[in-house]
């Protein structure tokens, strides 16, 4: 039987239910409502990790979105250390959706007041398992053809699990295919800057008898804590498979400060601009496009940082904070024993991702906390003129503002997508009935061209 | 005409407008992680204690070389990083402040912003942020060659090409001994942070060996030492540890060679002797 090898960071997707859920829910926020979240599930083939890090430690949780059939899978990350067996658990999804929606780029719509009414509107502001089998242990001894020792191997959940430790690449490409692991070509090169610095390999596969007993259908995240002082992400090893680009969000938790990378450029991502109210209905297919914009305008050499933020509060929430429970599944250890259900906790999320490519990223991910805790997100801002009537001359000028403010919408939006302004243009949705003219998303725009448009068609 | 020669005679000039248009575009295309009052802040703050040290010091000069402070300000504000103001004011005043403090036979051994940077990162809330300039190609070139006009004139050109040799030789090192692909070492070579470091740190001649041979071997040891403590004990900001904790080597160099009682000359660098006089 071959067992093929699957050692990229390619991890389970969002479960669909949970984002549908909170979309029919919007959470009122301190200054508009929150309307649409562009969550993981938008990129195809994006892995997830979570990585909470403080002091030189890190408890890594890798999501799997590996689809293919559950034998066929296996999994090898470089780590550090030889990590023993109650370092390494299974954990759910529910924490780690949660942390997507809390931290996904977010939408958020407000209604313009009537003009003819001095008002001021006060918004108030608004404010998540293990299963372990028995171990199996191995002698521990090498492999004096390979130089491959099996450092540790035991049964954790649903998943088998070596840990090896190698004095060559070439011996380890031997032993992994010996062991009945299809592994691609090129592997032994990959793999030589990990072995020659001494790292061990973690390599899980799937406990078919473990997977029934527990009944689970699809495989769980894996998560494992280690000392680290290289503060560091092996994304070169997953793109020895890769058949394009790939997406990776990381979602990295410190006690109080951002992280960013010390080998990419860090971006943000434009954020608090206003964009054409039609988005709502389409904010995915505007995210991914404004997305891809942004990593060409960068070469596709850089990793962008979608949120930073105290994970104490949000707003407007896209999902609401983490509790300390979900927080300690994800691996935060510092918060186990402080505050309750609900209470504020000391942790600061940073996310990142990366959309690459061999060529654009030849080198792993070096992570570096800064000493930054202010908040950011990318957040997007429709803005709904008045509906009611005209019932003052102040709402002359309003109208003008309108008009002004819908073209300059467009101009963003086209800026940000590369999306023609005509074709925003038109699609801006039609003004209130107070406002005249059926449309008149440009000022400038009397049909001519969608005319001349229709009649070059025929 | 006879102005703007004047103007530009003196090299630190031209560093000072290459450095300002890279704070330019880094602020402007790069968005860098950069309170805008932390800008005249900083400038601020590196004259006014370089007019203070003057005041107190005075060391027979016409005026104080507001230039350097200048370029400490500047540099300053292109490697260090917070959201307070005032680490930036600590930082610029701390770097013009140290070529008083950190001095041996009558020189300033510690490059002072490289010094007042790293001190900032470990006791201000401030940080380093070596990947801010990304990696783009066009970049790199238009710094190299901006900078070479600079260090043509100060005659440290060499300097730096030794230093990008090194940083060349440990990364073949690197290749063959560890396996790193070279794509890394291209990947190194674009990045924005090294051209920097190469053409505006290693290359001061305030704060580098004085024997020509000596800055070679000192630029050798920076990049081997850099590349070392990246690869061995994961540091991120190498390139600045190394040059810092290397700095005490340098004063020990020049006594061997120069002897102590031997101050720079003008020839050396074509900067100020003034700037380098013993003070006691």
């Amino acid at each position: 039987m071959s067992v093929r090898l699957r050692p990229r960071l390619e991890w389970l997707g969002v479960a669909l239910a949970l984002v549908l859920s909170t979309w029919s829910s919007p959470a009122q926020a301190f200054c508009g409502f929150f309307v649409g979240k562009a969550d993981a599930t938008l990129f195809n083939n994006a892995s997830q990790v979570v990585v909470v890090h403080d002091e030189g430690k890190t408890v890594l949780t890798m999501v799997n979105n590996y689809r293919g059939e559950p034998k066929a899978f296996a999994l090898v990350v470089p780590v550090p250390v030889v990590l023993q067996k109650g370092l390494v658990r299974v954990t759910e999804m529910k924490a780690i959706d949660q942390l997507d929606g809390f931290s996904a780029p977010r939408l958020a719509e407000y209604y313009d007041p009537d003009p003819c009414q001095v008002m001021r509107m006060r918004n108030k502001m608004a404010p998540s398992a293990a299963g372990a089998a028995p171990a199996m242990e191995m002698e521990r001894k090498a492999d004096k053809k390979t130089g491959v020792t099996v450092e540790a191997s035991y049964t954790v959940g649903e998943y088998d699990i070596v840990i090896l430790s190698a004095t060559e690449s070439d011996g380890l490409e031997t032993w992994l295919r010996q062991n009945q692991y299809n592994i691609p070509k090129g592997a032994a090169g990959a793999l030589k800057p990990y072995v020659t610095s001494g790292m061990k390999f973690f390599v899980a596969k799937v406990n078919i008898k473990e997977q029934q007993k527990a009944g689970f259908t699809t495989l769980r995240p894996l998560q494992f804590a280690f000392p680290d002082k290289r503060f560091m992400l092996p994304i070169r090893l997953g793109m020895l498979n890769a058949d394009g680009p790939q997406d990776l969000i990381a979602y990295v938790i410190t006690k109080q400060f951002r992280v960013e990378t010390a080998n990419y450029v860090n971006p943000r991502l434009p954020s608090d601009v206003e964009v054409p109210t039609y988005i709502k209905g389409e904010f995915k297919s505007f995210y991914r496009s404004m997305f891809g914009n942004q990593v060409a305008k960068e070469n596709g050499r850089a990793v962008f940082t979608e949120y930073a933020w105290n994970m104490a509060w949000c707003d407007p929430c896209a999902a609401d904070p983490l509790s300390n429970e979900q927080l300690q599944q994800l691996g935060v250890w510092w918060v186990r024993g402080q505050g309750g259900q609900g209470g504020a906790q000391q942790a600061f999320v940073t996310r990142l991702h990366a959309q690459y490519t061999p060529q654009t990223f030849p080198e792993d991910l070096m992570l570096k906390v800064t000493k930054d805790s202010s908040n950011y997100q990318a957040r997007y801002v429709l803005r709904h003129p008045f509906t009611g009537a005209a019932r003052c001359e102040a709402f002359k000028g309003y109208k003008e503002q309108v008009l002004a403010r819908r073209e300059k919408e467009s101009q963003t939006l086209a800026n940000l997508t590369s999306w023609r302004v005509d074709d925003i243009r038109r699609r801006q949705l039609p003004l209130p009935a107070a406002f005249g003219s059926s449309d008149n998303s440009n000022p400038e725009d009397d049909g001519w061209n969608q005319q001349m448009q229709d009649m070059f068609k025929q | 005409m006879d102005r703007l020669k004047r103007l530009i005679a003196d090299p630190r000039r031209a560093q000072i407008g290459v450095l300002a248009c890279l704070l330019v575009y880094g602020t402007v295309f790069r968005n860098f992680v950069l309170t805008p009052l932390a800008i005249p802040l900083a400038l601020g703050t590196a004259l006014l204690v370089e007019h203070l040290i003057f005041r107190f010091r005075r060391e027979g000069r016409p005026r104080p070389p507001y230039e350097s402070a200048l370029i400490s300000g500047l540099s300053s504000l292109l490697l260090f990083r917070s959201t307070e103001p005032w680490a930036y004011v600590a930082v610029a005043g701390f770097a013009v402040a140290s070529k008083v403090i950190f001095q041996f036979d009558g020189r300033h051994f510690i490059n002072p912003t490289n010094g007042a940077v790293i001190l900032g990162s470990l006791f201000l809330p401030g940080w380093i942020t070596p990947g801010q300039w990304g990696h783009d190609v066009v970049f790199a070139f238009a710094l190299m060659a901006g900078a070479s006009l600079t260090l043509t004139r100060a005659g440290r050109l060499d300097t730096a090409i030794a230093f990008l040799g090194s940083v060349l030789f440990f990364h073949a090192v690197r290749h063959f001994v560890f396996g790193y692909r070279w794509a890394t070492t291209g990947h190194l070579l674009e990045s924005g942070a090294l051209w920097l470091f190469a053409l505006y740190m290693i290359t001061d001649p305030r704060t580098t060996p004085q024997d020509r041979r000596l800055r070679y071997l000192h630029a050798f040891m920076v990049a081997g030492f850099a590349i070392s403590l990246a690869q061995f004990w994961y540091v991120r900001d190498s390139f600045l540890w190394s040059l810092f904790l290397l700095a005490p080597l340098v004063p020990l160099a020049d006594r061997l060679t120069v002897g102590a009682t031997n101050p720079p000359n003008k020839a050396d660098g074509g900067l100020d002797v003034r700037t380098f006089a013993p003070t006691s």
